[in-house]
C-alpha cells in the first residue's frame, strides 16, 4: 500500500550553474514533498538555493543552469520532461507564483483589470477578436470578485487603476489575486510582503494563509524569516547551502531543532524576551568548491572527523522529522 | 550627549519651472528627545514615519525647519558648515545598505581612510596603520581585508567596513540607520554583538534606527516609537515592553512574527491594523493615527494630545491618557487574543 501521492514531489534534484569560475553545485540533491492542501515553508538564508528551487519547479531557471539529475513530479507528471508549450499550459493555471516585490512584478503600463484579465484569458489562447471582447466582459466579473477576495478596497474602481496608483500593500494584494484567480493547485510564494511594513505584512500573511486553507490550495512559501514561516506553514524545510538540513512539522521545529544549523539560525533571532544569540561563525560556502561531505561542517560547532568524509543523508530521526546530520544516526536497522 | 527640542523638518512640495509651492511634507514634527552619554536610543517606526529624516536632522545632515539641537551641551542648530566641521567628527552615521554605501571602485583601505583624508589627519602611512587598527576593532583581520574591493566581501563584512569607516574619526556619537536590515539573522546577531562590544570599549552613544521591535528590545536602553513624524511613545526599553501604552505601539507589537511561546506570552492580544500608513503630505487631523486606531474615541479626529507623562520616563501621546478626557488609559488587553479588530466578518 502506498500512502496518498503528494501533489508535488521533488526527488534528488541537483542543479549546477555554469559560471565563469566553473561549475557551481547550487542545488545538491534535494527532496521535497507537498501534500494537497498543505502549506510548506522553505526556510534558509541568502544564497541557500531556496529561490532556485522555486524557479526549477516553475521551469524558469536561467539559461546557465543545468539540471544534472532528479525529478520534479507534479500530480504524477515529471515537470522536467515537459516541452515549453506544455509547461506554459501548467504555469499560471495549475501552479502559480506570488512574487516578492510588488513594485516590480506588475506591469506599470497596464491597468490592474487588464493584467488580471490577461491571466484569466490566457486559458483561451487568443481566439478571434469578437470572442475576446465577449470573454473580457465575462472576465470582468471574476476579476472584481477576486479583488474582493483579497480585500482590495474598492475592487470595481481598482480595475481601471494603474499599479503606480496603488500603495505597496494594495499591489501585493493584486499580486495575490493574479496568482489565485485561475484557482491553481499549487501556489509558490517567494517572500511576499518582505518589502512591506510589518503591520501590513501581518495583515497580508494572515489573509494569504486563510485563503489557501479555505480553498484547499497547496502552498510552497519561501522565506528567510522563521517567524513568518511559523505563521503560515504546516511543515518547514530548513535549507542550507543547496541541501535540506532538516524537515519538521512547524510547531515541533520551534520547540527543538535537530540540525546544528537550524539551532544556530533559531538562536540568532532577536526575541521580545530580550535575548539574542551569538549568530553563526563564517559564511555560506563557495559552490564551485564546496566542502566535500557535510556542507555545514566548516561552520559547525559540533563538527567531527566523519563530517569531512561522509555526506550526512536525510534520515527520519523522529516520526515525521528528518535531519541530515551525523549527530543523529537515526534508528538502527 | 544629545538633546532635541521641538525639532521639525518640513519639505515643500513644488510644481513646475518656478517651483510653485503646492503643499508640504511634515516629515518630522515637533520632536523632543535626549540621549545620555553611553546609551542607546532607538527610533522605531514604519517606513514614512520620519525616523531617518529625524536622525539626519539631529546630526545636521539636513537643516531643521524648527527647533533646537544641542550636542554635548552646545547649540548646534544654526552652526555654519565651517563651524560644524569639528562637531561632525564627533557624530558619524552607518547606513542601512552596505552594498550601496561603499564605493565599489575603492579598496577597503581607501574606504576606511577616506574620513581621515578629508579631515587631513596623519600621513598616508599613519592612516594605513590606523585603518589596520580599525579593521581589527571590527574583527576583520587587516591582512585579509585591506586590499579587497567591496564586491569581494559578504554583506556582514561590508557592514563591518562601514562601521570601521564611521569609527575612523573617533566619534562619540553614532547613528546606526537600520544597520542590520539588509543582513541575514545569523549575521545580524554577529553585528549586534560587535556593536555592543564597541559601545562598551569605546564608550559610544548610539542612535539606533529600526523597524524591528524584537531587535530593538535587545539593543536599546530607551525607545521612541514614531508615527508620521511624531513620537507617540517614549519609554525605557523594559517599561515599553512591560507596559506598552499607545495603541500604535500595542498594534505594532502584536504584528511581529514571533518564534517562541515565552515571547507570545508578552503579546497577549492580536491587533491587526487595517489600512496603511498615510502619506506624510496628507497627515490626518487630530491624532494622525486615529483612522487606523482600534481604540479611538470621539475627539481623536480633532484633538492632538501632548506627550503625556504616565510613569517614570514614560510618555505617551494619546487622548486616552489625557486627564482632560478622563485618563482612562488603554486596557492591558484591549482586544482578546485571536480576535481581530476593524475587520468585516466573513
Amino acid at each position: 500500500m502506498r500512502p496518498v501521492e503528494p501533489l508535488l514531489a521533488v526527488r534528488n534534484l541537483t542543479i549546477d550553474f555554469h559560471l565563469f569560475e566553473g561549475r557551481a553545485q547550487v542545488i545538491n540533491g534535494i527532496d521535497l514533498e507537498i501534500a494537497r492542501g498543505e502549506s510548506v515553508a522553505l526556510v534558509g538564508e541568502t544564497g541557500c538555493g531556496k529561490s532556485v528551487t522555486a524557479k526549477a519547479i516553475l521551469g524558469l531557471l536561467p539559461p546557465n543552469a543545468e539540471v544534472v539529475s532528479g525529478r520534479i513530479l507534479f500530480a504524477g507528471r515529471d515537470l522536467l520532461t515537459l516541452s515549453p508549450g506544455e509547461f506554459q499550459q501548467l504555469r499560471g493555471r495549475r501552479i502559480a507564483m506570488i512574487f516578492q516585490d510588488p513594485s516590480t512584478a506588475l506591469n506599470p503600463v497596464f491597468t490592474v483589470g487588464e493584467q488580471l484579465q490577461d491571466v484569466l484569458l490566457q486559458r483561451d489562447g487568443g481566439g478571434r477578436t469578437w470572442s475576446r471582447t465577449r470573454a473580457r466582459r465575462a472576465a470582468r466579473g471574476r476579476c472584481v470578485e477576486m479583488l474582493r477576495v483579497v480585500r482590495l478596497p474598492d475592487p470595481e474602481g481598482s480595475l481601471a487603476r494603474y499599479p503606480a496608483e496603488l500603495s505597496g500593500g494594495m499591489r501585493q494584494r493584486v499580486l495575490i489575486a493574479l496568482a489565485l484567480i485561475q484557482n491553481p493547485e499549487l501556489v509558490i510564494a517567494d517572500e511576499p510582503g518582505t518589502a512591506l511594513d510589518v503591520s501590513i505584512q501581518d495583515q497580508i500573511l494572515l489573509e494569504l494563509r486563510d485563503l489557501v486553507r479555505t480553498r484547499g490550495t497547496s502552498m510552497l512559501y519561501i522565506t528567510h524569516n522563521l517567524g513568518v514561516a511559523r505563521m503560515v506553514s504546516d511543515r518547514i524545510y530548513v535549507m542550507y547551502a543547496g541541501e535540506i538540513a532538516e524537515i519538521a512539522p512547524t510547531q515541533r521545529l520551534f520547540t527543538g531543532q535537530l540540525h546544528p544549523y537550524a539551532q544556530g539560525l533559531l538562536a540568532a533571532i532577536p526575541r521580545l524576551t530580550g535575548t539574542i544569540g551569538e549568530g553563526i561563525e563564517g559564511r555560506i560556502p563557495d559552490y564551485v568548491t564546496p566542502p566535500p561531505a557535510c556542507r555545514f561542517e566548516p561552520r559547525c560547532p559540533f563538527r567531527m572527523a566523519v563530517c569531512r568524509e561522509v555526506r550526512p543523508l536525510l534520515i527520519e530521526a523522529e516520526p515525521d522529522r528528518s535531519v541530515a546530520c551525523h549527530l543523529h544516526p537515526g534508528p538502527k536497522t | 550627549m544629545l538633546e532635541a527640542e521641538g525639532v521639525s523638518k518640513v519639505f515643500p512640495l513644488t510644481v513646475g519651472l518656478f517651483r510653485r509651492r503646492v503643499g508640504e511634507v511634515r516629515a518630522v514634527d515637533g520632536v523632543a528627545l535626549s540621549i545620555r552619554a553611553g546609551e542607546t536610543l532607538a527610533l522605531v517606526g514604519e517606513s514614512g514615519s520620519g525616523k531617518t529624516t529625524l536622525a539626519k536632522v539631529l546630526i545636521r545632515l539636513l537643516p531643521p525647519t524648527a527647533g533646537v539641537i544641542r550636542f554635548d551641551g552646545r547649540d548646534v542648530t544654526r552652526l555654519s558648515e565651517r563651524a560644524l566641521r569639528p562637531v561632525r567628527r564627533q557624530m558619524q552615521i552607518v547606513f542601512q545598505d552596505p552594498a550601496s554605501s561603499l564605493n565599489p571602485r575603492r579598496r577597503v583601505k581607501d574606504i576606511v581612510a577616506a574620513p581621515l583624508e578629508i579631515h587631513g589627519i596623519g600621513t598616508p602611512l599613519q592612516r594605513l596603520r590606523r585603518v589596520a587598527e580599525l579593521l581589527e576593532r571590527v574583527e576583520l583581520p587587516p591582512g585579509d581585508f585591506l586590499f579587497r574591493y567591496p564586491h569581494a566581501l559578504s554583506g556582514g563584512q561590508r557592514q563591518r567596513v562601514a562601521i570601521a569607516r564611521a569609527l575612523a574619526l573617533e566619534p562619540k556619537f553614532l547613528v546606526l540607520d537600520e544597520p542590520t536590515s539588509a543582513l541575514d539573522v545569523s549575521v545580524q546577531a554577529k553585528i549586534v554583538g560587535l556593536l555592543r562590544r564597541l559601545q562598551r570599549d569605546l564608550s559610544l552613544t548610539f542612535l539606533f534606527i529600526s523597524h524591528d521591535l524584537s531587535l530593538v528590545r535587545n539593543v536599546a536602553d530607551t525607545i521612541a516609537v514614531m508615527y508620521l513624524g511624531k513620537v507617540v511613545e517614549f519609554a525605557p526599553t523594559e517599561t515599553l515592553f512591560r507596559a506598552p501604552s499607545h495603541p500604535y505601539t500595542r498594534a505594532l507589537l502584536s504584528t511581529i512574527p514571533l518564534v517562541d511561546d515565552a515571547e507570545q506570552a508578552l503579546v497577549p492580544e492580536k491587533i491587526s491594523l487595517t489600512g496603511e500608513i498615510p502619506s506624510a503630505a496628507r497627515i490626518p487631523p487630530g491624532c494622525a493615527f486615529h483612522p487606523r486606531c482600534f481604540a479611538r474615541i470621539t475627539g481623536c479626529d480633532r484633538v492632538l494630545p501632548d506627550l503625556l507623562e504616565i510613569g517614570p520616563h514614560h510618555r505617551v501621546r494619546c487622548i486616552l491618557y489625557d486627564p482632560a478626557h478622563g485618563a482612562r488609559g488603554l486596557p492591558r488587553t484591549a482586544v482578546r487574543a485571536g480576535e481581530r479588530s476593524g475587520e468585516p466578518t466573513r
